[in-house]
């Protein structure tokens, strides 16, 4: 046996194959009445929400969901309670019209996408946005749903890459110490008659491994640091994210052919504000930024709490001038990170002057 | 009551369905969902997980087919691949990188070694038939201490038991376990 075995063997009553979990199941029932009735207090709730409501969930209590139920107090502490219940649907309200506000752009940047996307393949799919907070970019972005099912969880369905290498072995990690060899296809995605992507369908796939020259040593052959990553999710959606400047995320849909089809896309630029006397004659604060479109992200965002417009068209610069006024200005902090449909960005990158 | 009960139920009246559902296969789903998320989950996320599967299960009445298969191997499907797509989700989330010089770090196997996989899984298995020949209430007590997760005062309380009575018969199962092994030159 493996010498790396540990002294308690007990500890492996775990990872067990489908028979035993459900021998387990009989021999050793783990639920009673209480948690039996808390689990389907869970599922009536799941049921009764439908996706509108999660929407507004999402967007309105900031991905926190509240279960009320119904109070057995006396009428005042109703009262109270209906007081207190008033006063938050008041908050969310406002804050829900603030949101929307800032995200009317996004809105419509939505109907475009799904009008892209039309009803061909891809069952139903929303985009949902986010919470919005100024100034913190991490919290300033849009999920694509299908079917209730969000793509950012779901980041390891994938593979892909270039230059996978032939030959090689690919494992799957399962429990404890064990792999074993995973069944995959390979897709040449450009006929250059190198495959792009790797497609596994394994669904004990924890992680993939890359057989090195040296067997001992093994490489991991995706990893969320890498600037290209192709993420292959459900429904033939592939992710493309790259987190070199500009961020980049594209969706694109895999029919199985050669050819990738884009269906929704963003890039991110950074925003940077700096002391707009050096380059703006008026002396004013001005929020620059790197995009060519005519469509504005926002109406902008403050220098130190203040609010003003972004400049007009005049001060739009092209991607090269804005990387050389990045350099120049290395020490301004980044400010905003604004998100775009990336197709409204990269036809037009190159006419666009200063 | 029959899958094609099961089915008209759940196309007729979801919530009755989830209810008679969650008391019939509840257990089989949960024994599922610990099976994949032990250790990397508590048990608000185990619960949460839970409810998914038969919310997913009333959601996915049409697409069991009777043909196809029996009611429980489709509820058992859905509540493995969520329990996965649980675990991939929370592993995603606590992703770090680790260096491949530390010792915490198990490499793949050569291509040969793949009977150890093979071995390993024989060997879960074995192990939960000797658990199962110890009788009652020893399997339980050690299903529920280390399938389950359960404290020894939780199990005290399940099996109406004092909690030393529990540790005492815990140990000595787990003794009896080892010699089990050790005749049988698993050491």
């Amino acid at each position: 046996m493996n010498k790396k075995r540990k002294t308690d063997e007990i500890e492996k009553l775990t990872a067990l194959d489908d028979d035993s979990v459900e021998e387990i199941a009989e021999v050793c029932p783990f639920l009673d009445e209480s948690h039996k009735n808390r689990l389907y207090a869970l599922c009536e709730k799941k049921l009764n929400t439908n996706k509108n409501e999660k929407k507004s969930v999402l967007t309105e209590n900031h991905g926190t969901e509240y279960i009320l139920t119904k109070s057995k107090k006396k009428p005042f502490f109703r009262s109270l309670f209906f007081t207190a219940a008033a006063s938050f649907a008041l908050i969310v309200g406002v804050t829900a019209l603030t949101l929307s506000a800032k995200y009317a752009l996004h809105r419509s940047f939505e109907t475009e996408t799904k009008d892209k996307i039309g009803n061909k393949t891809l069952c139903e799919i929303s985009i949902e946005s986010n919470d919005c907070q100024e100034n913190n970019a991490d919290e300033i972005s849009e999920r694509l749903v299908i079917n209730g099912f969000n793509v950012y969880d779901y980041p390891e369905y994938l593979a892909f890459l270039q230059g996978i290498p032939k030959n090689k072995n690919f494992y799957k990690y399962t429990a404890g110490d064990s792999y074993g060899v995973i069944n995959f296809s390979l897709k040449d995605l450009n006929d250059d008659k190198v495959p792009e992507l790797l497609i596994y369908n394994d669904d004990t796939l924890i992680g993939i491994y890359v057989d090195t020259e040296d067997s001992s040593v093994a490489e991991p052959l995706f990893d969320m640091d890498d600037p290209t990553i192709l993420n292959l999710c459900e429904f033939d959606v592939i992710c493309y994210k790259s987190f070199d400047e500009p961020l980049t995320e594209i969706y694109y849909e895999y029919t199985g052919g050669k050819e990738l089809k884009v269906i929704y896309g963003m890039q991110s630029f950074y925003y940077k504000t700096f002391n707009s006397g050096e380059l703006y004659e008026d002396g004013s604060k001005y929020a620059y930024y790197a995009v060519t479109k005519d469509r504005l992200p926002d109406e902008g965002h403050g220098w130190d709490g203040e609010r003003y417009s972004f400049p007009d068209e005049t001060y739009r610069m092209s991607e090269s001038d804005f990387e050389n006024t990045r350099n120049t200005f290395s020490e301004v902090s980044i400010d905003y990170i604004a998100t775009l449909p990336l197709y409204d960005i990269i036809p037009e990158t190159e006419n666009v002057s200063k | 009551m029959t899958d094609k009960d099961w089915a008209e139920m759940m196309n007729k009246s979801p919530q009755t369905a989830c209810k008679k559902l969650i008391d019939e296969y509840g257990d089989l789903v949960y024994a599922i969902v610990i099976n994949k998320l032990k250790g990397t989950a508590d048990s608000e996320t185990i619960d949460d997980c839970v409810s998914d599967i038969f919310v997913e299960i009333l959601r996915n009445t049409d697409k069991f087919l009777l043909s196809r298969g029996t009611l429980k191997g489709f509820i058992s499907t859905i509540a493995k691949n969520t329990a996965i797509d649980t675990f991939r989700s929370l592993s995603y989330r606590r992703s770090v990188t680790v260096s491949a010089d530390s010792e915490d770090v198990v490499l793949p196997p050569a291509s040969d070694r793949t009977d150890d996989e093979i071995e390993d899984r024989l060997f879960r298995r074995h192990l939960w038939d000797i658990v199962k020949s110890l009788g009652e209430p020893d399997t339980t007590i050690i299903t529920c201490q280390f399938f389950y997760d359960m404290t020894v005062q939780n199990i005290a309380d399940k099996l109406k038991m004092s909690y030393a009575a529990v540790q005492k018969r815990s140990f000595r199962a787990r003794e009896r376990i080892k010699k089990i092994l050790l005749s049988e030159n698993y050491f």
